[in-house]
Formats: structure tokens, sequence, C-alpha cells
């Protein structure tokens, strides 16, 4: 029996579960992406061996996996290489095939990039998320600047954002945006009514909730230390029994057993809700609120690890 | 209308929209821009597209047969050369929305990953075909640096290749594989197929299983559209 974790070590979530099994002496094999030049796959009669560095071992050995690879081009070794290189091919097509065998394998996996991919358009991710029962902010997406300008005539406060999965900082439509509205026609654009509250981010593991109350003046709390803003204040919260039912269901339907919701509590009472991350980068709410997100996250593979292998 | 979108260099595209005629619209990746495409979701989730003329004409859009798996900056050589890779991302994300909530039957329906049906491997569509009753066959695969290529898979004599498009599939192929094509469309969500089967029997084996059904075939491009128009079950 075999846990896999794939990723990197310099990534906190990773760490995090990775140190949380080991205190559960979990039978935990890290499959370090900093080793891809030195790694091999080999894919015969439907069995899938990896090799790192001469040890081998057999993916079907593995009965529970976490999984939160970057993109193994961008690694300091691969990056500086040409496309056209053979690293750089090589690497590019290691993240393809594990992916795919994350996507395929029996094991039980956190997250499978299949369920993950619906957050790489937020409209499409949208649809879904209003389907478990909460309200999204209206939105549109366009290229046509008589449409967008509507949009804001008819809403007044509005914000755009990144329509893909691409990081991008959440901002309000000021007078500078509207005047150049034009430009949308060179690519789509979102736009969505701003909708007034307050930020609760919620990390769904298993059938586990932690909600974290978001106490923040910028837009996007993210950044605001970096628009001048002061830190984001922190605080766990219980959420209200429907709601958090709510956040279960909608994990449960995007297949995702651990993911973050991003959701917005309005002065009447109603639950936004903006996204879900199928890879939550859990560790920046977990050391600010003290909630032991990592430790059920290990402890969810170790459970669905014993459960795989006595059935296997 | 019947929209096709595609890649600039996609010939079997050029020749659907001269078959099609005035009923279609060809729109490849560097044109996009020049009609004025909308989606709209509200509170509750329910979304509407929409697609114009540059002028404001609606277009009214009664099926689509979508060539596109997923945009890069390759595709938008007219946009800002640091922005291409953004604006690549950005538009695909668009479309899988726009797709995903066209009223009108889309050709493949988009998957979160290719705008082009599921972008399997071999392997993966090699397990879907023999849960649909095939005899499938999926190539062993190898990868490492340094590390001698596989050797190549020999052909089979006597292959032919066949299309799916819904409930019907085109090529000489014994119908009870045809119908296990048929079968691999509707469990996959993916109404085109094509594959290459070993011969013509009941017992044939099939491989090279993919989403991208070769559209100048002209049996191929008929089906496809009598499947958008409604004349068949697209699946």
């Amino acid at each position: 029996m075999t846990i896999l974790l794939w990723g990197l070590l310099a990534d906190d979530p990773m760490a995090a579960v990775l140190a949380r099994l080991r205190q559960l002496d979990a039978p935990v094999r890290f499959l370090d992406q900093r080793r891809v030049l030195d790694t091999t796959v080999r894919i015969s009669a439907g069995r899938t061996r990896v090799t790192v560095a001469g040890a081998e071992f057999d993916l079907d050995a593995v009965r529970a996996a976490y999984v939160r690879p970057h993109d193994s081009t961008r690694l300091p070794a691969v990056r500086v290489l040409p496309p056209s290189s053979a690293q750089w091919r090589h690497a590019a097509e290691l993240d393809q095939v594990l992916n795919a065998w994350t996507d395929r394998t029996p094991a039980y996996v956190l997250n499978r990039p299949e369920a993950g991919a619906s957050n790489g358009s937020k409209p499409y991710q949208l649809r879904l998320v209003a389907a478990a029962g909460f309200r999204v902010p209206p939105t549109l997406v366009t290229n046509d600047p008589a449409r967008a300008e509507a949009f804001l005539a008819e809403h007044g406060d509005v914000i755009v954002k990144s329509t893909s999965g691409i990081r991008s900082r959440v901002r309000r439509v000021g007078a500078a945006d509207r005047a150049r509205l034009a430009a949308v026609t060179t690519c789509p654009t979102q736009f969505q009514r701003y909708v007034p509250g307050t930020d609760v981010r919620v990390h769904v593991v298993g059938t586990e909730v932690f909600a974290a109350e978001v106490d923040s003046e910028a837009d996007d709390y993210r950044y605001a230390r970096s628009q001048g803003y002061r830190a984001p204040v922190l605080t766990g919260v219980d959420l209200p029994a429907c709601v958090a039912d709510r956040c279960r269901d909608l994990a449960k339907r995007l297949g995702l057993p651990v993911a973050g919701a991003d959701l917005r509590r309005t002065p009447d009472g109603e639950w936004y809700c903006f996204e879900v991350n199928p890879s939550p980068g859990f560790t920046y709410y977990e050391s600010r609120t003290g909630q032991p997100i990592a430790a059920a996250i290990a402890g969810l593979l170790a459970a669905a690890a014993l459960c795989k292998e006595r059935s296997a | 209308m019947l929209l096709i979108l595609a890649h600039a260099h996609d010939h079997a595209a050029r020749a659907l929209a001269v078959r099609w005629g005035s009923d279609a619209l060809l729109l490849t990746t560097g044109a996009l821009d020049e009609v004025r495409w909308r989606l709209e979701v509200d509170r509750d989730g329910r979304a509407r597209t929409g697609l114009a003329t540059a002028g404001g004409t609606e277009i009214p859009v009664t099926g689509v047969v979508n060539r596109l798996s997923v945009l890069t900056g390759a595709d938008l050589p007219a946009v800002h050369s640091e922005d291409r890779a953004y604006a690549g991302a950005e538009l695909t994300a668009f479309l899988l929305a726009w797709l995903d909530a066209c009223p009108a039957p889309v050709l493949n329906p988009p998957d979160p990953r290719s705008l082009n049906g599921p972008p399997w491997f071999p392997e993966q569509w090699a397990a879907e075909a023999l849960a649909a009753g095939l005899r499938a066959e999926a190539p062993g695969r190898r990868l490492g640096l340094g590390l001698p290529p596989l050797a190549a898979v020999p052909a089979w004599g006597g292959a032919v290749r066949a299309h799916v498009v819904g409930e019907v599939c085109v090529g000489d192929v014994h119908p009870e594989v045809g119908e296990g094509l048929c079968e691999l469309g509707r469990r996959t969500r993916t109404p085109l197929l094509a594959a290459t089967v070993s011969g013509h029997g009941p017992r044939a084996r099939v491989r090279d299983i993919s989403a991208w059904p070769d559209l100048s075939v002209p049996e191929v491009a008929d089906a496809v559209l009598a499947a958008l128009r409604g004349d068949v079950e697209a699946g």
C-alpha cells in the first residue's frame, strides 16, 4: 500500500501534508518534480511504472494520492532550455502522462485533474456553482463594447477579472476603464456586478468544512498589502449548517474531495460563491486560523488508502 | 447559421464550409475578433449566449462544428506578442463556457480540458473502448531522457478508417463494430469520433481512437450536417 504525493517540497501545502502523513507513519512515496529529468515512465499492458534515478516503483501499488503538480517546464533546470530541446519536451510530456494516470487510476486521488479543470474557465464553473444552490454574481463576458457599456450602466458597480484560471487581481471598473472599453474587441472580457459583503473562504476536506472569515478593505484581499491596505485579518468561523452542506454538495458535484470555495455573505444574509479552487493553497489560511486542514487531508488520504487496500 | 470554428490551417474545415455554402460561417482563430461574442450568466446561473456581426446584426447560430482543442499564442499573431499566451488562455476559457452554454447542438461538446471532447491518450481511449465492448488495443509507452523509442506498432493489413457521427458510423466496418463505436461515442459524450479498425469482421480490433474525424470525407460531412439539423440523433 502506498500513498503517492506528487509535486514540489517548496510548495507549502505539499510540505504540510507530507509532514502530517509522516506523523501518522503512513506509507508515503514522494514523487519530486524537481527530479523530472531523472524520471522515466513505462506503460505496458495496463501497468504504469515510474523510475527516478534508477529506483523503480509501480504506480499500481498506489492506493491514494495527493497531487499538486506545477508546470515542469517552468522548473529552474528546464525553463532555461528551448521548447525544442529534448529535456523541455520530456518535462512537458511527463506532466501529461502522469496527469493522465491520476485521472484514470482506481486510487483515491486528491484531486483528479479532470475534476479540477472546471476552474480553468470561471464562467463555465460559475454555472456549476449555481447548480449547487449558491447565488453567483450577474456576469457578462464579451468582446462587444456596446454590451459592456450597457452592463456597466445596468449594474453600476462592476468588477473585472480574468476569464481563465490564470490568476488576476479582481478590481472595480473605474473611469479610466470605461474610457477604453473599445479595447475589449480583441478578447472577450469578464465583467461581474460587484457584490458587497464579507469574504469567507471555505475549505472542504471530505466531509469536513473549515471556514475563515476575511476582514479586509481591499476588493481582492489577496493583494491587500500590495495595494496599500492593511493585511487581511482571518478568523475561523462556523458556517450555518445549510451553507456548510451546500459547500459539501458543491465539492461533491465538482468531484473535488478537497476544495477551496470563495464565498461572500451579503449584508442581507445571502451567500454568493465566486469560484472553487481545486488545488487550494490552504496553508495561508491554516497559519492564520489554526484550522487543522493539512491534518484533515492527511487523515483522509490515510483512511482512503486503507479502504482501497482492503478492497483490492 | 452553422458555425465552424477552426484553426487557420484546417483545410478540412475550409472544405466543409465550402460544401455547406451560405448555411455556414467559418471562423478561424485569427478571425474570432471579427464578430461580437457574448455570454451572460444571471445570479441563478442561467446562461445566454449570443453572436453578432461587428455592426451589431445578430447571427442566429443553429449548430456548431468545433475543430479547436485549445488556443495558444501561436493562434493569435495579431495580438501583441507579450499578451498572446494570456489571450489564448482567455479565449479558450471563454469558448469553453460559450460552447457549453450554447443552446444549439455543438459537435463535439466541449470538455473542460479540451474544447473538442476529451483530450485522452491512446490508453484512455482504449480503456473506454473495451468498456464499450470493442476489442481495443493501446500501444505501450516509454518516456525518459536517453531511452530508445518503442518499436513502431506494425500497420494492420486491410485496416479500415471508421468515423462516428452520433448514431451513424461511416466506414466499411461490420455493423457490430460500428455499433460498438457509436456506443463509445455515447459513453464518452463524444458524438464525433474516428478510429482505425483492423478489418471488416465482427471481431475486428480498434485503435488510434480520437475525437477528430476527417470532415473532408463527403459522407462524414453529410452526416454531420444531418446531425446538426436534427435529422438524426447527435448523441
